[in-house]
């Protein structure tokens, strides 16, 4: 018997192109990383502190869930770092420790795991912890209120409260260049446009995020504000500067092509960036948050299913010659 | 290799090499091997003749066709070798197809068989169609000469389905003249219809010298199915679930019009066939060998040495099959031999689909194999075929090879593919019981 020679048997193809989960979320956290540093380097300690703990929490309640449900450990494929560092680039350099450690319980427990884990989620999980925090502690997550006691060189009024308030004369005083610099109060990763937008196009060019999404949210949103803006120009801000505060560019780059909970075909993406923008847009100008992204891209995480259902026809199929 | 469409679907595909000298290479010549292994498959339309049940003893000659009945149908093959039957089984092979293995100890003498002549002189030229069945290469000429609608148009294979398969280009570059002879042959045989040659842009000016209309094909994977051939330069969609044939159009590989040509000329039809084998450092030799002969041989003949635990695949990497045995034949349709170490087999793993969309987007059919996969796993058959497309499917593999979380995608559907066409055999035989 043993004389024989075996081979190893398995199906086609015998070739792969080598991607893996892991380069997808590893990447996405190397394109995150400028942001974060940023943030790290201009809010200090507190925001380290945020971060570190965010993404270790997030990783120890994934470890605990994969024993639990008995499933492979998964914590090398990165989603849960990706999770925590992404839900700490949201928080406020002050967020507390407990609302951090709960965040990432939201994420991954309840965003993720009861679903079956990375794969199976049907919302963004970093946005299901922002929403349930945003709605449960309003003061802690109100960048107003959290960092009051940070003097910089900079308006500490986000722009984005500062047009809730007072309207188009709010926005005044408020530089384009100054917003992609960072310079404005806000999360400790997602004030940085530069280095979002350099992450961004990083993940574009790597394949890792497909440019439709970020690409239709930006023009949805800026299409939506140009219309507000038309309508009563006094009333709402200006469009450009809509795309550079609040969450609009960390959104667009890192959280509104979350894989599971976005669409794959063309013109899906296209109408589920859109629509996650033109929503953003109406939550800010007349809704009753300051930033309407996290809710906005919930919404569409709903319809995804339903939109991505818009699909070419296959090869070969409802034609009736020969 | 791996090209990527940044703004389109379904541009995905792995370039082939350009082989400007391929006219030069010399094939390894396998000797004939102490022991042949045929694997004789069901045939699309039942056997005419003669039915023999083989025994083991029985004598057979070179050339000379085998009529069998395996489980009530009938099929044919033909001996590649002189010698005596020293086994016959049944098996069961992929997708649960069965097949009849028979092991012929080959005699050093070697004697031809005159079937194929006798066959060959008949007016009629349904007595020939079982012999050219055999001939190396995939095209069923018992089942298209069968068909109510004749064949318009044949196609002959000039380029490789796969990558690193260089066979068919080899044959056209080489055996130029021979393959023109092939195709005067094969025009009486289907009269009125009209031979074109698919050639990769480097080998076109080879083509002309046919005389055959030459289309010219990107080689680039999966361009070079036959179901995307017919897409992208005759703008014609099969429609899903139907075989090409029945439209009127065969596709036939370059070296089966070569061992045509010789086998008229000769006598006696073609037993020995081109095959690239591609070692483990990627380098590909041309080989040519008998049909039946066991991989083994051809690995000792072209100096290739295999571990246990190696991988080796019968037929090109994207498609072909692996095997567990070096007893296991050239069959007359093996393009190729892959060979691989086992730490460079991309294993499939048990992850969830994260819905990154990269097989939506490099499936040249268009199918929705996001949801596809989802339906598969969970075993819901009918869904897959009546929901997801799953009849679309051209079988190029592309899905398993871009997919970050290693699912066995391609095997899913083949799996799937079974199973829908069992439920679909249950159902008939319900109305007619």
């Amino acid at each position: 018997m043993f004389k024989d020679k075996y081979f190893v048997g398995k199906h086609a193809p015998f070739l792969h192109n080598g991607s893996s989960i892991g380069a997808r979320n590893w990447n996405a956290v190397l394109a995150a990383l400028p942001a974060v540093i940023f943030g790290i380097l201009q809010y200090g300690a507190p925001a380290l502190g945020v971060t570190a703990l965010s993404v270790s929490s997030a990783m120890i309640w994934e470890t605990i869930m994969n024993r639990l449900s008995r499933r492979p450990p998964a914590l090398t494929n990165g989603s849960a770092a990706l999770i925590g560092l992404l839900l700490a680039m949201l928080l406020p350099a002050t967020a507390p420790w407990w609302i951090v450690v709960l965040g990432t319980f939201i994420a991954i427990v309840i965003g993720k795991e009861i679903y079956g884990g990375t794969g199976c989620n049907p919302f963004n999980p970093v946005l299901v912890a922002m929403a349930v925090l945003m709605l449960s502690w309003k003061g802690i997550l109100d960048f107003d209120k959290a960092l009051v006691y940070f003097d910089m060189e900079f308006t500490m009024l986000t722009p984005l409260a500062a047009m809730k308030n007072f309207g188009a004369a709010g926005a005044e005083g408020y530089a384009l260049t100054d917003m992609l610099l960072g310079r404005q109060a806000g999360g400790i990763g997602s004030t940085f446009g530069i280095g979002l937008l350099a992450g961004g196009i990083y993940l574009i060019a790597k394949g890792i995020v497909r440019w439709e999404i970020p690409v239709s949210f930006l023009a949805g949103a800026f299409v939506t504000a140009l219309i507000f803006k038309a309508a009563a120009p006094d009333t709402y801000g200006p469009p450009l500067l809509h795309l550079v505060t609040g969450y609009s560019l960390i959104a667009a780059f890192f959280l509104a092509p979350e894989d599971s909970s976005s669409p794959v075909n063309l013109v899906p993406m296209i109408i589920y960036g859109a629509g996650a923008g033109f929503l953003t847009i109406l939550i800010r100008n007349i809704g009753g948050f300051v930033d309407g992204s996290v809710f906005a891209i919930l919404m569409m995480n709903v319809a995804n299913p339903l939109i991505d259902k818009i699909r070419p026809r296959a090869l070969g199929k409802g034609i009736k010659h020969a | 290799m791996l090209i990527k469409s940044f703004f389109g679907p379904a541009i995905t595909g792995l370039r082939f090499p350009v082989l400007e000298n391929i006219h030069k290479e010399i094939p390894i010549r396998v000797p004939e091997p102490e022991t042949a292994f045929l694997h004789i498959y069901r045939n699309g339309v039942s056997v005419t003749g003669g039915i023999e049940n083989l025994q083991v003893g029985a004598a057979l000659k070179t050339g000379q066709r085998i009529a069998v009945e395996l489980e009530g149908v009938k099929a044919s093959a033909v001996s590649p070798v002189t010698g005596v039957v020293s086994q016959v089984s049944g098996q069961t092979g992929y997708s649960g197809k069965n097949y009849l293995k028979i092991a012929v100890k080959v005699d050093r003498k070697e004697q031809f068989d005159p079937g194929f002549r006798k066959a060959a002189e008949e007016p009629d030229g349904s007595a020939i169609m079982p012999f050219l069945d055999a001939l190396p290469g995939n095209t069923d000429f018992s089942f298209i000469s069968a068909l109510q609608k004749p064949i318009r148009a044949f196609i002959v294979y000039g380029i490789d389905t796969e990558p690193f398969v260089t066979t068919n280009q080899f044959i056209l570059a080489a055996r130029t003249e021979e393959l023109r002879a092939g195709m005067e042959r094969l025009r009486p045989l289907f009269r009125g219809c009209r031979i074109f040659v698919a050639v990769p842009p480097y080998l076109e000016a080879m083509a002309r010298i046919t005389r055959a209309e030459v289309t010219v094909v990107e080689p680039v994977y999966p361009f070079t199915l036959p179901e995307m051939i017919m897409k992208k330069a005759f703008n014609f969609e099969i429609p899903a679930g139907r075989r090409i044939e029945e439209l009127g159009v065969a596709f036939v590989n370059a070296e089966t019009l070569v061992a045509m040509a010789e086998a008229f000329e000769s006598g006696t039809p073609g037993v020995r066939k081109h095959l690239t084998v591609v070692t483990k450092n990627g380098d590909a030799a041309l080989v040519n060998a008998k049909i039946g002969t066991p991989v083994g041989k051809v690995f000792s003949a072209a100096g290739i040495h295999t571990s246990p635990g190696d991988l080796i695949v019968q037929g090109g990497p994207m498609t072909g099959r692996s095997i567990h045995s070096e007893d296991a034949p050239v069959l007359k349709n093996t393009e190729a031999l892959f060979i691989r170490e086992r730490a460079e087999v991309p294993f499939s793993s048990d992850s969830h689909c994260i819905n990154c969309g990269e097989c939506v987007r490099a499936c040249p059919a268009g199918i929705p194999v996001n949801m596809l996969v989802r339906v598969l796993e969970n075993g819901l058959w009918e869904d897959a075929a009546g929901l997801y497309d799953l009849d679309a499917c051209i079988e190029c593999g592309l899905c398993s090879y871009v997919c970050p979380a290693k699912i066995p995608v391609f095997h899913y559907i083949m799996l799937g593919k079974h199973e829908a066409e069992r439920i679909a055999r249950a159902e008939d035989s319900d109305v007619q019981g």
